[in-house]
């Protein structure tokens, strides 16, 4: 039976297929978001539930300065922009609800996060933000160049061509893609290395163990909290350009909540409060429900599964009932993930 | 057994549970499909107007009367693209909508049941376009508020109750507002309680929303707590419950909204200058009468005494003979019930779907905290706060915002007042 079972699975499709989601630019986007998410709530105890608004400050900041051509048609600074923007949630978010307690800050960061998308949404920002249909391609007005094109094709250095082998082949556009995103989280890792290693980390890790015991010894706490919410915020945001450069567009769909939940499955699987946390639960994450979900496919197509218990095209759904699943089942039975350390990762925030 | 096994095999069940049951359930949905709709000019049905169907042959599959609610239905024989005419008569001063046809093609894809509507118009509305006077437009904006208010109100109860016993804020809780919904639908459909037997349905569903208030409290969140997890631990694991509730639904209930048939249009009935379809007025008192229920039962009696004392002080309330655990219990089964009913009066309203859930969460977190975490009375007070406010503000505002009304409101009152209008200052620490 076990056989029967085994023959009508495609295993080098298995591996192939959640291998190549687990590095490839998704998994980038998502490691991104984790490392900031992770400066916020591992190393500082902030428990942000708006990831994705600065996901979304980041891609409609940038997105909106190049399709104005505001900068000239510059994208280094549309990108610069878009880093301000998250600077400026981080403040609208900070300013007011760091002084909360935890369960508050989170209820307040996702209604900020959903406020923001919401507006972006709106028939009265057509003209910036193109509301509920978004910007489908991230077009300078009046130079009438593409955001993806210039990224993808005239600063792609790799020759035209298909590169790597077995069912890890890309294109050279996605290759370069995949190099930028991969490179931003190598560099932000670092950041988050040398910070921690700082005196400046080690005030942020004391205010997460103990905030009053920091605040008497004379640290500004809350300016403390709002410089983690801005250094972790930009770095999220560069998540929601990177994913910009990947599909070319912006859309308002690509913000919702859940994708803040997704982010915080990358981080608890990988490990809050390690440096390679978010990195390795970004891979083992796509790794897992690319997996599972393409093994549920080859299941149902050969008859393992009833149609009645899932149909084909209800497997979209098994990746976010694996998501909470995986989120629920992660904190009760493994808080620390899978690299992190355990007396750092039981987090009591206040 | 260990405890640690013991929870995964609880895990385990309730997944297995939920996915046995559910395409049983969902099977039963599919009824006979047909070309449906109704005859009306304006608010009036018009009965007996013949509507014929023809294929894409021309020739005649099925020819009807309108009844005397206006009502037609043919069944739909197969895929194709069918023709439905408008045969008539219509009364004296009705016509065809200018721009519109008496004659509608539909191309049937699917065998469901399809509506055809026909735009009618009467000699008078040709003429005349009446816009009501503004206090009165602005009146039945605010009943409306007043009913959305009083749906969020019912729903939220629960949240803020559990959060002042256990200290959780559950997140899950909005899934549970629309599995009571889910359920009625189910229970309508599959055991054909339509019409007057439809609060059999309500009875039913609310019932069924107290046990999953009793699941998850015996099966997760009690055994969890007691292992002395924290509350921020537990608020995530709800995270986690509320997609596998939610995604759960979209798979065995579908992605397509749908509507309690026992009250799929009514006519609207004036009070005044007020117009509201009947089931408004059944909603808005069965709300009320739930809500002054409530009232009593946290007042006069001796679990609601408990209650209270426990969200107060749980120490204190266990020293003085009060059995805490016990009373968390009834806490679950209370509040989930209050949510399912919620559920169930919003998808009257509106419509049922698996969405439902994420659409109403931030509402219910914006009303539980603008009257204060953790009071009853305050979740009543800020529901029916917010579901006014978010409801008079379509008059001044685009209806796309309204929604952000609600969040600006939650997002002031955390600032100016945190622990909210009900809420006690040392709450917040």
């Amino acid at each position: 039976m076990i056989m029967n079972l085994l023959a009508g699975i495609d295993i080098s499709k298995l591996l192939g297929l959640a291998l190549r989601t687990s590095i490839g630019v998704q998994s980038a986007v998502f490691a991104l978001a984790a490392v900031g998410l992770n400066l916020h709530y591992g190393y500082t105890g902030l428990l942000n539930f708006g990831v994705v608004a600065f996901m979304a400050a980041g891609a409609y900041g940038m997105a909106i300065f190049f399709t104005q051509g505001w900068l000239g048609g510059s994208i280094l600074l549309a990108i610069a922009a878009g880093l301000v923007f998250a600077v400026g949630i981080a403040l609208s978010i900070g300013l007011p609800s760091l002084r909360l307690r935890a369960d508050y800050l989170a209820i307040t960061t996702i209604a900020i996060a959903e406020v923001l998308r919401i507006s972006f949404r709106s028939q009265r920002l057509l003209d910036l933000t193109g509301g509920p249909f978004g910007l489908p391609s991230i077009e300078d007005r009046n130079a009438e160049v593409s955001f993806s094109e210039i990224i993808t094709v005239d600063w792609n250095p790799i020759n035209d061509g298909i590169y790597g082998f077995w069912r890890l082949r890309f294109d050279e556009q996605t290759l370069w893609v995949m190099i930028l995103g991969w490179t931003l989280v190598l560099l932000s890792t670092l950041l988050i290395w040398g910070l921690m290693r700082s005196p400046w980390g080690r005030v942020i890790k004391a205010i997460r163990e103990d905030e009053d015991a920091a605040r008497a010894l004379g640290k500004n706490v809350f300016s403390y909290k709002l410089q983690s919410l801005i250094i972790g915020g930009m770095i999220a945001s560069l998540a929601g350009v990177t994913r910009a450069m990947n599909t070319g567009f912006v859309e308002t769909q690509q913000f919702k909540p859940q994708t803040t939940f997704f982010i915080w499955t990358v981080l608890i699987l990988g490990g809050a409060a390690s440096i390679w946390g978010p990195v390795i639960g970004a891979m083992a994450f796509w790794f897992i429900i690319i997996f599972v979900e393409e093994l549920l496919r080859q299941m149902v197509d050969s008859g393992w599964v009833p149609e009645a218990v899932l149909a084909s095209n209800d497997i979209a759904s098994v990746r976010m009932i694996m998501m909470g699943v995986m989120l629920g089942v992660l904190m009760i039975w493994r808080p620390q993930g899978l690299v992190g350390k355990k007396e750092e990762a039981q987090i009591d925030v206040r | 057994m260990t405890k640690k096994v013991k929870g995964m095999l609880i895990f385990a069940l309730a997944a297995f549970c939920a996915s046995v049951a559910f395409p049983f359930v969902a099977s039963a949905l599919d009824n006979e499909a047909a070309f449906r709709g109704t005859v009306r000019v304006g608010r009036e049905v018009i009965p007996d107007v013949t509507i014929t169907i023809l294929d894409d042959a021309g020739k005649e599959i099925g020819s009807t009367a309108s009844g005397e609610d206006g009502k037609w239905e043919i069944p739909i024989p197969s895929i194709g693209e069918y023709s439905v005419q408008l045969i008539g008569p219509l009364p004296e001063g009705v016509t065809v909508k200018e721009g519109a046809a008496s004659e509608v093609a539909v191309l049937v894809e699917e065998i469901r049941t399809t509506s055809v509507g026909f735009q009618l118009e009467t000699s008078e509305q040709k003429n005349i376009l009446e816009i009501p006077p503004t206090w009165e437009r602005l009146l039945n904006r605010m009943v409306s508020g007043l009913k959305v208010g009083l749906l969020v109100a019912l729903a939220s109860i629960g949240l803020s109750l559990i959060f002042g016993v256990t200290g959780l804020v559950n997140f899950a809780h909005s899934e549970m507002v629309a599995f009571g919904a889910v359920i009625a639908l189910v229970l309508e459909s599959s055991m054909g309680l339509t019409g007057g037997l439809f609060p059999i349905a309500v009875i039913l569903a609310v019932v069924i929303g107290g046990f999953l208030g009793l699941f998850l409290e015996k099966g997760i969140f009690g055994p969890l707590r007691r292992k002395k997890m924290t509350n921020i631990s537990l608020m995530v694991v709800s995270i986690g419950l509320a997609f596998l509730m939610r995604y759960l639904m979209l798979i065995y209930h579908g992605a397509e909204p749908k509507t309690y048939t026992s009250f799929k249009i009514q006519t609207g009935v004036s009070l005044g200058p007020i117009e509201l379809p009947p089931k408004d007025y059944y909603i808005i008192s069965i709300a009320f009468v739930a809500l002054v229920a409530v009232g009593i039962l946290l007042q006069r009696t001796r679990l609601g005494t408990s209650m209270r004392a426990v969200s107060d002080n749980p120490a204190l309330a266990e020293s003085s003979g009060i059995d805490v655990n016990r009373t968390i219990m009834w806490v679950w089964i209370f509040g989930s019930a209050l949510a399912g009913m919620g559920g169930i009066m919003i998808g009257l309203t509106q419509v049922v779907e698996w969405q439902m859930g994420e659409k109403i969460l931030l509402l219910i977190f914006a009303a539980v905290t603008l009257g204060g975490l953790g009071t009853a009375y305050g979740a009543m007070v800020g529901g029916i706060a917010i579901g006014l406010a978010s409801e008079t503000s379509t008059f001044w505002l685009d209806n796309d915002l309204k929604f952000l009304i609600a969040l600006a409101v939650l997002i002031v009152i955390l600032l100016v007042r945190p622990q909210g209008i009900l809420g006690i200052r040392e709450r917040l620490g």
